[in-house]
């Protein structure tokens, strides 16, 4: 193994972060203390305390959604509220990261640069490495610091910090092997984010289901929440993070020497000789490069409904009815009914996360432009309009599928349990369906931006995680109610808890179509790079 | 009809970069016209501004007879582009990017798709991921090729192919030309541009330098003349029509205005010529006296 060089790659990597890093950083280190603070307010006495923790760790939805609550503690609830979700948040990070740049930097050929250099054959691997376990490990010093800037106990502190840091550290290695074993990125990607997608699950069925336990200590999602944080710390747990992140690294590090660059293990294949007859089309050429991941994200959502939806009626044999609870819930945006709650709770994140979806299909236009493969495009006989509209159709008919399979599956298990199909699957479809504004409304302020501020599509992400924080934390942390109007979700009618309103699913729509209409406009006008 | 490109006074910026300062140039239908200047100097900027793609600031540009930014689509079915960057499908297979570009311009031909496959040497089978510079750039040109159009305009269309690979390109354009097809050739390549074009505009900076049959431009900077004589020479100096005179002992070497050669060859052979060179002047030395700033003026 040859290392040398790996400091100055190691600063070229944080200068290329030199934005998201600290972005990152920032919010792992400010949300855990706000959270507790907002605990401490809602919760100040030991009481009341025991009791919110008895009543969200008594139900099945909150257990399954979030994880267990080991301590009744304003620290306790802190852990149990972002644990999983911050767990999760740093192996998206952390995977997306060490595949940027390993696999993308190698299929751009930027990699062959640093061959021909005195730099070390394994110094680019070491350097996005050790990058990305450094950040992971900045979140970890951030929350631990922030919690105890909040008055936490120092324990807790450290081990809530290390449940996210060490998340990240094994999906680091998770990230690598699978920028590794496969030749491009997109391919990367989509491996890390099944595992991931697999460890939530395996999480959920081991906190929500009996005799599932042990599918907690399988998922590396499920080790942060083992540490118990705040309650009796149980240390060794470190072990196991700390050891996927060593063989996963082990294993890239071997597959990485033996193969040569630009290769993985596994082979691209041969193309066709000839396009098929069909091949001929703007709209075909928008198919052929979206269909991969649409297709992805219908089998990842297919499971995720079918296990939600085998989840939902144990949350009415377990859920604990106290006034407090309700409280709460009313706070996370349900209401009376628990299934119901946990229904239009679930389907509500579900709402946004597919809406990474439909800005991932708009912004294909934009990679698209900058990768310079528009320019030819745009040079044959196809106008603007249908290159725009042949993506947009993605972000619209590809989100309502994604919307349509997860109402069925989630329905059709629900209804199995409840014995009554239909009923559930137009219960579920149609909660999930009435989430399509919202989520258009934030990919028509992508199709604005790919039209007037191309330079700054990346907006659109932005837009959506202060969208997700603002449901996510909102409540909690009592902001005013000018701010969770700003988010698109909180206006969504919360089927099946409420009733469905017109109004505001008509003025979402509405702004949807005025997004992408003035991003239309704007993309007639501008230069293409 | 008129001429195939006509462009005058444009002028196109990017922030504070001025890329395009009031450019003129006319390209004729039927002819290779050439397309001259260094990396930077708004070649590719023309190029799009033709293709719609860019909206200029000032002046016009007329294609074909159209406008290139509000008939863009349909004077796209009339033109093929070569893009100086080739940038693919990485999942997609060479053929598939050949047959969707053809299928997108209209008027492409099989046949000719299969014989540019067997001329230029590629396997279409492969997926764009796969294939080295030259491959790509070989399926950009195949791709352009197939589709029988009255224009076509080549963004250094050789970069990345091999020597053999770029005498069948050059083949291929002359077959081109004689089928009565017009050809922007943007390059920076001068060989290239010598063998396929007879007519170039040079472009610097944004502007339009000189622009004109090359061999009326050969015209106006002269022949290179190199003698070995039996003495050292004298009087040269005198001559009207010399240019950049070095004596080395009894070598001497300079640049002789054309209508100047009669009377510098005579007195040459008064003092007697041990050996004789003379160069007709190249590309690159008409290309070097726009681009050295100092002797811009002369």
């Amino acid at each position: 193994m040859t290392f040398a060089g790996t400091g100055q790659l190691l600063r070229l990597v944080l200068r290329l972060e030199r934005r998201a890093f600290p972005i990152w950083i920032a919010v792992f280190t400010l949300t855990p203390p706000m959270v507790a603070a907002a605990f401490e307010s809602l919760y100040p006495d030991p009481a009341s305390l025991e009791q919110a923790a008895q009543a969200v760790g008594g139900n099945a939805a909150f257990t399954a959604l979030l994880g267990e609550v080991y301590a009744a503690t304003v620290g306790g609830l802190t852990a149990w509220r972002i644990g999983t979700v911050a767990a999760l948040f740093a192996g998206i990070f952390s995977a997306l990261t060490v595949i940027r740049h390993t696999r993308v930097e190698e299929e751009t050929g930027r990699y062959e640069l640093f061959g021909s250099m005195p730099i070390g054959r394994h110094a680019p691997l070491a350097a996005a490495v050790l990058a990305t376990l450094g950040a992971n490990l900045a979140f970890a010093i951030g929350a631990t610091v922030g919690l105890l800037a909040a008055g936490q106990p120092a324990e807790g502190s450290v081990a809530l910090g290390l449940a996210f840091g060490l998340t990240g550290w094994a999906f680091t290695g998770v990230g690598l092997l699978a920028a590794q074993v496969t030749d491009s990125s997109r391919a990367a990607r989509m491996i890390a984010s099944s595992v991931l997608g697999a460890a939530f699950l395996l999480r959920m069925l081991g906190d929500s289901a009996d005799g599932f336990s042990w599918a907690s200590w399988v998922s590396p999602l499920g080790w942060g929440g083992q540490l118990k944080a705040f309650a009796d710390e149980a240390w060794w747990v470190v072990v196991l993070p700390i050891g996927l992140a060593l063989v996963t690294l082990a294993l890239a590090a071997r597959v990485a020497m033996r193969r040569d660059i630009g290769a993985g293990l596994l082979r691209t294949r041969a193309g066709v000789a000839e396009a098929a007859g069909s091949f001929d089309s703007p709209w075909a050429l928008a198919w052929r490069l979206q269909r991969g991941v649409l297709l992805a994200w219908a089998i990842g959502v297919a499971v995720f409904g079918t296990v939600m939806g085998g989840v939902a009626p144990g949350v009415v044999d377990l859920g604990g009815g106290s006034e407090q609870f309700r409280e709460l819930l009313e706070r996370m945006g349900g209401t009376e009914v628990l299934t119901d709650a946990f229904i239009a709770g679930v389907v509500g994140m579900f709402g946004m996360g597919v809406t990474a979806y439909a800005i991932l299909a708009i912004l294909r236009l934009r990679t698209e432009e900058v990768e310079l493969r528009a320019e030819p495009v745009l040079a044959t006989g196809v106008t603007r309009t249908q290159w725009l509209l042949s993506h947009a159709a993605f972000a619209v008919g590809g989100t309502a599928i994604i919307m349509v399979v997860f109402g069925i599956s989630a329905g059709v298990t629900f209804g199995v349990i409840e014995g009554d199909v239909p009923t559930q699957v137009a219960r579920v479809l149609s909660a999930a369906l009435v989430q399509l504004p919202a989520t258009l409304t934030l990919a028509g302020l992508a199709v604005a931006l790919v039209g007037w501020l191309p330079a700054h599509v990346g907006w659109s992400w932005g837009a959506l995680a202060a969208a997700f924080l603002v449901s996510f934390l909102g409540a909690i942390l009592g902001l005013d109610q000018v701010f969770l109007d700003l988010s698109p979700f909180t206006h969504t009618p919360q089927l099946p808890v409420a009733e469905f309103t017109v109004l505001p699913v008509a003025l979402l729509s509405a702004v949807a179509v005025g997004l992408g209409a003035a991003g239309w406009f704007g993309l007639l006008q501008r230069d293409i790079a | 009809m008129g001429p195939a490109i006509a462009i005058s006074g444009l002028v196109k910026t990017f922030g504070t970069t001025v890329a395009l300062d009031g450019l003129d140039m006319e390209v004729q239908v039927g002819e290779v016209h050439g397309f001259l200047g260094p990396n930077g100097a708004g070649k590719t900027t023309t190029l799009r501004v033709l293709l719609g793609l860019l909206r200029a600031d000032a002046g016009s540009a007329r294609l074909l007879d159209g406008d290139p930014w509000t008939d863009a689509t349909d004077l796209h079915h009339r033109l093929a582009y070569v893009p100086g960057d080739v940038s693919l499908w990485p999942n997609l297979s060479g053929g598939e990017i050949i047959d969707l570009f053809g299928r997108l311009r209209g008027n492409h031909s099989t046949d000719r798709r299969a014989e540019l496959l067997e001329r230029f040497d590629l396997d279409p089978t492969k997926k764009a991921r796969t294939y080295s510079k030259g491959n790509r750039q070989k399926v950009a040109l195949i791709a352009a090729l197939t589709s029988d159009v009255e224009l076509l305009l080549l963004d250094e269309p050789t970069a990345g192919l091999d020597p053999l690979m770029e005498e069948e390109f050059r083949n291929v354009v002359r077959e081109e030309t004689g089928n009565g097809r017009t050809v922007l050739l943007a390059s920076h390549i001068l060989s290239e541009v010598e063998a396929l074009c007879e007519r170039v505009s040079i472009i610097r900076a944004g502007r339009i330098v000189e622009s004109g049959a090359i061999a009326e431009m050969r015209h106006l900077s002269g022949t290179t003349v190199q003698a070995e004589l039996s003495s050292p020479p004298a009087g040269l100096e005198g001559l009207a029509g010399v240019h950049d005179l070095v004596v080395e002992g009894t070598t001497v070497t300079c640049r002789v205005e054309p209508g100047a050669l009669d009377a510098v060859l005579r007195h040459l052979a008064g003092l007697g010529v041990q050996r004789l060179v003379s160069q007709p002047p190249t590309l690159e030395e008409l290309f070097l006296r726009h681009y050295d700033d100092g002797e811009a003026g002369s």
